[in-house]
């Protein structure tokens, strides 16, 4: 108890106390709750029923308002409205000749673009994610029990690599600092062939554990030649496979999408070449947001740059300022630069290797220019790197 | 832990909590049976985080933030309390105790989850911060503002009322 409620008459204490010591009946409590779950399932399945990949299309979101269709080398133009969750920024190039041939040699080439689109997915996903790294390019989406990742790439060992640079949580956004979740590996004697469009792809259904009410699914096919596909997710009591392999069929490799964070950097080190790109657009129950991951370097040497909304100051007195702003210095693993608010930004930047030291990651910092309103992808830099 | 042994354990907490959020206990039950049927549907990755019992109190937060916003309801005043009869007996301890729930009550909902979650609960202002969603020096003033809100309207319950002279 502390000193000022000591101070205070203990009569709002004692009636706060009755007040919240009424009982409550957990029982009832408990199966209120699962039946109104199993409503919501219901309703769920109920959408899907009504129409196979429209249905389950509902998945994801307005991702196409994380990356911007690119026309001559400049951003496409607005299509949908404002802000990060209603915006659909895609604008795709006219269909190329031959197109999936001459996006396979571009795949997972340019960390700052994606060379894929799911265009049938509507936009109302509580999350979604597009990541761009070396060789691999994906979009994951969420909603309600059901989340999934579509991923590309140019052969079926980078698509196996994929775990190594999953940066989000089984459809949560990435928030920085937090532990990421492993995913399940497919038992290999579950399996069986489906057609998704005119190829053969080998499907992947599992529950883990057992007696878990969630499904894994995991897809992996050719949707052209020499690119590799693959859809993994989770779906709650969820065992046709159908609506799944109906998304598959909607991946279109005739559209380049270029990748954006809200800020831009200005200064990074001679030879540091953009090697990821990451950005989670979200709308739940914590409200509307974004996360981005940026890495950039060499072979030798890292900096991450994060980014998310400007957060509360903390962790006693700044380290340091970074054009004025307070930041903090963490030297216990690598150099990692702390800016809770860095205008409407909050910016984590961590160096490692041959950028650990302080003066490179400040020098990267203080070259951060932010868009102009974080709140309307419109604003956003075109460029990552400038 | 398993969806059912989280409501066995924190469910009471969880409902004692929104009976302050919403000030309507019927609410509150509704609107924790809302919440948790959300998070039995992905409690396989609420479990998951480091503080789940955070998480869904933050849920509930929102939530009930939602239903004000879908329901263009707002909370109800509580009418004033006629002046009782002074006396030390069981009746008047009760009239005393409701009254000051009611002065509790009156507190913004913020103030009151502040209240609730610092001094019932015993969470650490971080804790407080995250699931209102609200920096650490907000939880501070929310509970101090509080306090002395409280402190003031009591001083004014007691004061005599001024006579008319007219």
């Amino acid at each position: 108890m502390t000193n000022e409620l000591d101070q205070l008459d203990q009569r709002y204490l004692e009636s706060l106390r009755r007040r919240m010591g009424a009982p409550v009946d957990t029982l009832a409590l408990l199966s209120g709750a699962q039946r109104r779950s199993r409503r919501l399932r219901v309703r769920s399945h109920a959408m899907r029923g009504l129409g196979g990949a429209v249905a389950l299309a509902v998945l994801v979101a307005g991702g196409m308002g994380v990356v911007r269709a690119v026309r001559d080398g400049r951003p496409g133009a607005i299509v949908g409205g404002s802000g990060p969750t209603a915006a659909t920024l895609h604008a795709p190039l006219p269909p190329i000749a031959n197109g999936a041939s001459t996006a396979a040699s571009a795949i997972g080439t340019d960390p700052s673009l994606l060379h894929f689109a799911v265009p049938d997915l509507v936009t109302d996903s509580e999350v979604t994610t597009w990541i761009s790294v070396d060789g691999l390019e994906g979009v994951e989406f969420r909603k309600d029990d059901r989340w999934a990742e579509v991923s590309i790439a140019r052969s079926e060992s980078a698509l196996d690599g994929l775990r190594d640079w999953h940066t989000s949580s089984n459809g949560d956004p990435y928030i920085p600092g937090t532990p990421t979740v492993t995913q399940p590996s497919p038992p290999p004697d579950l399996h069986r062939s489906v057609k998704v469009g005119d190829v053969t792809g080998m499907l992947y259904s599992w529950s883990n554990p057992p007696e878990s009410a969630g499904n894994w699914l995991y897809l992996r096919w050719q949707p052209a030649p020499g690119v590799w596909a693959q859809m993994f997710g989770s779906f709650v009591n969820f065992n046709d496979a159908q609506p799944v392999v109906d998304i598959a069929t909607t991946l279109r490799l005739d559209t380049v999408y270029r990748c954006v964070v809200p800020f831009e950097l200005t200064s990074t080190p001679t030879g540091a070449r953009l090697r990821s790109c990451h950005l989670s657009l979200f709308d739940r129950d914590a409200g509307q947001g974004f996360s981005s991951v940026l890495t950039i370097g060499t072979a030798t040497a890292e900096l991450r740059i994060e980014s998310s909304p400007k957060r509360a100051e903390s962790g006693g007195s700044p380290t340091t300022t970074i054009g004025g702003h307070p930041a903090w210095v963490d030297n216990s693993n690598g150099t990692r630069l702390r800016i809770p608010t860095f205008g409407e930004l909050g910016l984590e930047i961590t160096g490692s290797g041959d950028y650990a030291g302080l003066p490179t990651v400040k020098g990267v910092a203080e070259g951060v220019h932010v868009a102009t309103d974080i709140d309307d992808l419109s604003t956003w830099p075109a460029r990552t790197i400038g | 832990v398993t969806f059912e042994e989280f409501v066995y354990s924190r469910g009471a907490a969880l409902v004692r909590f929104a009976r302050v959020l919403t000030n309507d206990d019927d609410r509150a039950d509704d609107l924790v049976q809302d919440v948790l049927a959300s998070v039995l549907v992905k409690w396989r990755r609420v479990s998951k985080t480091d503080h789940p019992d955070i998480y869904v109190r933050r849920m509930i937060v929102n939530a009930n933030r939602s239903w004000w916003r879908r329901l263009s309801n707002h909370e109800l005043s509580v009418a004033a309390t006629p002046d009782r009869a002074a006396g030390h007996d069981i009746a008047h301890h009760i009239v005393e105790r409701d009254h000051h729930w009611e002065m509790i009550a009156e507190l913004p909902v913020r103030q009151r989850a502040v209240l609730v979650l610092r001094y019932y609960e015993d969470l650490d202002d971080a804790s407080i911060a995250e699931i209102l969603d609200i920096s650490r020096v907000t939880v501070r003033t929310a509970a101090m503002r509080a306090l002395n809100t409280l402190r003031e309207r009591h001083v004014s319950r007691l004061a005599p009322t001024p006579r008319s002279t007219q």
